[in-house]
C-alpha cells in the first residue's frame, strides 16, 4: 500500500482505543456489529450475525444493514491506516444477491490516501458469496 | 414491503409521514442509539431513511416489490439530535428499473443527498 505511510499505521494501545470508538458505537452496537480481524494491508473485517430485526419487509437483510457494516469497516480500516479522524462524505453500494440467514463480513481495501480525502472500498461476504460492493469517499478531519 | 412488516425500519425507529404522487415521505427521531462513535448520527441510520423513503414511494407508485440495486448518499451536514425527515423523488419508472433521488433534512437544513436505482421484481 504505497498511499500509506507506514509511520501513520495505528498500533498497540492506540489501535485498541480505535477499537472501542467503533465496537462501542451506539449504532454499530444496535446492529450487533462484531470485530473480526486486522489486515496486512492496512484493511479491516468486522462482521455481524443476522437475525429478524435486521430484515426488511420482504424477509431479506434490509440495505441499510449491509451499508452500516461497510460503512463501519471502511471507516475503521481508514482511521487505522492513517492515524486520524475521519467522516464519511460519499458512500455509492450496490447490492449483488440478497441474503436472510448466517453472518455477514465486510472486508475494507484501501484504494487511495490522501492528505485531505481518502477513497476505499469495501466487500460485504455472506457464506463465501458476494452480496454488496461499496465504493467511499472519506475525508481525514485532523 | 409493508410498513408494519419491515423490522429493520421499527428497530431503527422510522416513521411513515406522507404518500407524494411522485415519492414518499419519511422521519426519525434521533436518540442515542443513533449515534456513532464520534457521537453524531451514524451514516447508516441516514441512509436507511432515505432508503426507506424511496423504497416506499417506488413500491406505492409501481405497485410491485422492489428491491434497491444501488444507492449512493452524499452526506452535507453532521447532526446529533432533533428530527430527520426524507422526502424521495422518481425521477423515472421503467419497466424494469426505476431511477429516484431523496433528500434527508432537520428542519430547512439539507444533511444528507442520495441517488439511486431500484429494480422491479415479479
Amino acid at each position: 500500500m504505497d498511499t500509506v505511510k507506514p509511520s501513520t499505521v495505528l498500533s498497540g494501545a492506540a489501535l485498541d482505543q480505535l477499537r472501542r470508538t467503533y465496537m462501542e458505537a451506539p449504532f454499530n452496537r444496535l446492529l450487533g456489529i462484531e470485530f473480526g480481524e486486522y489486515h496486512d494491508d492496512g484493511g479491516v473485517t468486522l462482521q455481524l450475525s443476522l437475525d429478524d430485526r435486521h430484515q426488511n419487509g420482504a424477509g431479506v437483510v434490509h440495505g441499510g444493514v449491509m451499508l452500516t457494516l461497510a460503512d463501519a469497516a471502511v471507516s475503521f480500516g481508514i482511521a487505522r491506516a492513517v492515524g486520524g479522524r475521519c467522516t464519511t462524505v460519499e458512500i455509492k453500494i450496490n447490492y449483488l444477491r440478497p441474503v436472510s440467514r448466517g453472518v455477514l463480513t465486510a472486508r475494507s481495501h484501501l484504494v487511495r490516501a490522501g492528505r485531505r480525502l481518502v477513497v476505499a472500498r469495501g466487500e460485504v461476504h455472506c457464506a463465501g458469496k458476494q452480496v454488496a460492493e461499496v465504493l467511499t469517499t472519506f475525508a481525514v478531519l485532523d | 414491503m409493508a410498513l408494519q412488516g419491515n423490522r429493520f425500519h421499527k428497530a431503527v425507529g422510522i416513521e411513515f409521514v406522507e404518500l407524494h404522487e411522485d415519492g414518499a415521505t419519511m422521519r426519525l427521531e434521533v436518540a442515542e442509539g443513533h449515534l456513532n462513535g464520534a457521537g453524531v448520527v451514524h451514516g447508516g441510520v441516514t441512509f436507511t431513511l432515505a432508503d426507506s423513503a424511496l423504497g416506499y414511494g417506488i413500491y406505492k407508485s409501481v405497485g410491485k416489490p422492489c428491491t434497491t440495486a444501488e444507492m449512493k448518499i452524499n452526506y452535507l451536514k453532521p447532526v446529533s439530535s432533533g428530527v430527520l425527515t426524507a422526502r424521495s423523488y422518481i425521477l423515472r419508472a421503467g419497466r424494469r428499473l426505476v431511477v429516484a433521488r431523496a433528500e434527508v433534512y432537520r428542519g430547512d437544513e439539507p444533511v444528507a443527498e442520495v441517488l439511486s436505482t431500484f429494480a422491479i421484481l415479479g
